[in-house]
């Protein structure tokens, strides 16, 4: 079983820049905006790809697989209508802000593995410095 | 060819010559011009470089095809080959493609399970993978002599499938870089919005041909599939980087060397070869290397007559077009679910001109038949305007696949609003109710 929820620092996170932490089988999303701070499963419905790499504009995250773009606000996807991203409950208490993490699959979990969490954390790292 | 030693000649959109192991693969080849009724040409003319049906070399062991487009799979291209040449392919949802090669005189069709990969002896692996979308399509990865190849086709793999190919070691990907299809430019849509949504589609396309690059890491990288080159001087505004989606190769390999792939990003001019031994090899004429707009106007001025000729040797449509279509179109609406009818949520326009023209109304939301009605509906929600003569083969049978007909680039469409229904499109493209049913009633 991996953690029911994430925790961090609003501040941490860049505004408008999504923000890849794992959690579930596919990881999570996390997008701050003017409006808040939002999280799905990192998983884009149409083929699969990693929204986390994708590019905030106009409140919209666009998929880098195939440009689907999605409403960061409702996760509802403004180019097909009929598909969504997975969200997250995202609770925030002053600057911190707590991300109920999707179930787990065990499997998936020994894969993800420390190396990969690492991994994550380096993107993030470098997603920051940009 | 002697020696542990892999060539690759490139053909032009998804087309390449594969060559190791003492082996021969071809794919998808597309070797005349004008597909799609006229319309479609490649990147560069191939005849000019002599690659035509008679010139290519005939002694294969086998040929992939990733999907039916014409561009892909081109009746009168393999016409040329022998009928049993074996025929890879993908295993499909349906038999929809499979039969359609047999009803072209394939005698040797292999369907393959996506992502299994195939020992086809003396060392030549192949492994084909299928598409993540409902439209069928594939691409192939092929190793030899301790060399990997990879061909996306235009083929959109699953995000699993683009990392699994990351860890294979590909020595050279061809990949797709371009819009291949008719969004936004045949859409009534406002000249400022058009060109702003072009924009954007163009920006995600090399967005994601960078991204596919990044994650399949090839040693080097050729855009390949996607675009259509228009000759036709009517629609020679298609071609142009503000108003259509057929990207230059040229931006591709900008856009991946900007994005600091861990590719080395190459063009590859139609007869240009890639030999594992020796590198690339520039064998396309010199011409092909011509600034691309420069290239353009002077191949549709070489290829005017030949362009006005296809335009014109189409036969005319007949008077039983009206019960054609009423009887076409009734059956395939009539045969899908409720739930189906309901998703697509439809009142298609059709407004066909010329002398067997008229108006009529796919109506997906009408809860009893008919479903088709004479006349234009004051509320459809999708219009499409189009010749009679060239929506009757798709009425007869003789072109057997609607959404070509949207490929021609000759229909205007428009939508009300302005926002895709991707199930009335996927009715469009195959509207086999099972596949349909099957398609949306599963998770994703």
């Amino acid at each position: 079983m991996g953690d029911p929820y994430i925790e961090l620092d609003a501040d941490d996170l860049p505004l408008d820049r999504p923000v890849r932490r794992p959690g579930g089988d596919a990881g999570i999303v996390i997008i701050r905006t003017d409006r808040g701070v939002f999280a799905y499963e990192d998983r884009c419905p149409h083929a699969g790809w990693r929204l986390s790499s994708g590019d905030v504009r106009d409140g919209r995250l666009e998929c880098p697989g195939h440009g689907w773009e999605f409403a960061v606000d409702t996760g509802a996807c403004t180019d097909v209508p009929g598909y969504a991203l997975c969200p997250l409950r995202v609770l925030s208490a002053g600057a911190r802000v707590r991300v109920e993490c999707p179930a787990t699959d065990m499997k998936t979990g020994i894969e993800t593995g420390k190396a990969r969490e690492e991994e994550i954390a380096e993107e993030d790292a470098a997603k920051i410095k940009r | 060819m002697v020696g542990l030693r892999m060539r690759v000649t490139y053909y032009g959109q998804a087309c390449t010559l594969i060559e190791a192991a003492g082996r021969t693969i071809l794919t998808d080849p597309w070797l005349t011009e004008g597909a799609y009724f006229g319309t479609w040409y490649h990147t560069h003319v191939l005849a000019e470089a002599d690659v035509t049906p008679a010139t290519i070399r005939k002694d294969l062991d086998y040929i992939f095809l990733s999907h039916e487009h014409e561009d892909h799979l081109d009746p009168a291209t393999l016409r040329a080959f022998p009928p049993d040449i074996p025929i890879l392919i993908c295993r499909f949802p349906t038999p929809k493609f499979r039969r359609y090669l047999e009803s072209l005189g394939r005698r040797d069709i292999r369907e393959c399970e996506s992502g299994v990969p195939i020992d086809l002896g003396d060392g030549l692996e192949v492994t084909i993978f299928g598409s993540a979308q409902y439209a069928n399509d594939a691409a192939i990865l092929v190793s030899a002599e301790g060399f990997t190849v990879f061909n996306e086709t235009d083929c959109k793999l699953s995000y699993q499938n683009l990392e699994r190919l990351g860890e294979r070691k590909i020595d050279i990907g061809f990949f797709m870089f371009s819009g291949a299809n008719w969004y936004p430019m045949l859409y009534d849509t406002p000249e400022p919005l058009k060109i702003e949504q072009t924009r954007r589609r163009r920006r995600s396309l090399l967005r994601s041909f960078v991204e596919r690059v990044k994650l399949v890491r090839p040693r080097i990288a050729v855009p390949a599939a996607g675009p259509c080159t228009v000759l036709d001087p009517d629609l020679l505004w298609l071609n142009s980087p503000e108003r259509g989606v057929f990207i230059d190769p040229e931006l591709a390999v900008a856009a991946a060397d900007e994005a600091g792939v861990p590719s080395e990003a190459v063009y590859m001019r139609a007869s240009d070869v890639w030999d594992s031994a020796t590198g690339i090899e520039r064998r396309a004429p010199a011409h092909f290397s011509l600034p691309r707009q420069e290239y353009l106007a002077d191949a549709a001025a070489r290829r005017a007559d030949e362009v006005l000729a296809r335009r014109t040797d189409g036969p005319a449509a007949q008077a039983d077009l009206p019960d054609r279509l009423a009887r076409h179109f009734e059956a395939l609406i009539a045969a899908q679910t409720a739930d189906i009818r309901a998703r697509i949520g439809a009142k298609v326009a059709l407004d066909i001109t010329g002398p067997h023209g008229g108006a009529w109304t796919l109506d997906f939301t009408s809860a009893t038949r008919p479903y088709v009605r004479e006349g234009l509906a004051a509320d459809w929600s999708y219009r499409v305007e189009v010749a009679d003569r060239l929506l009757y083969p798709f009425l007869t049978g003789e072109a057997p696949f609607f959404e070509d007909l949207f490929l021609t680039l000759r229909v205007a469409l428009a939508r009300r609003p302005d926002v895709y229904n991707e199930p009335l499109y996927h009715f469009f493209y195959e509207p086999d109710p099972d596949k349909l049913h099957a398609w949306y009633a599963s998770p994703r």
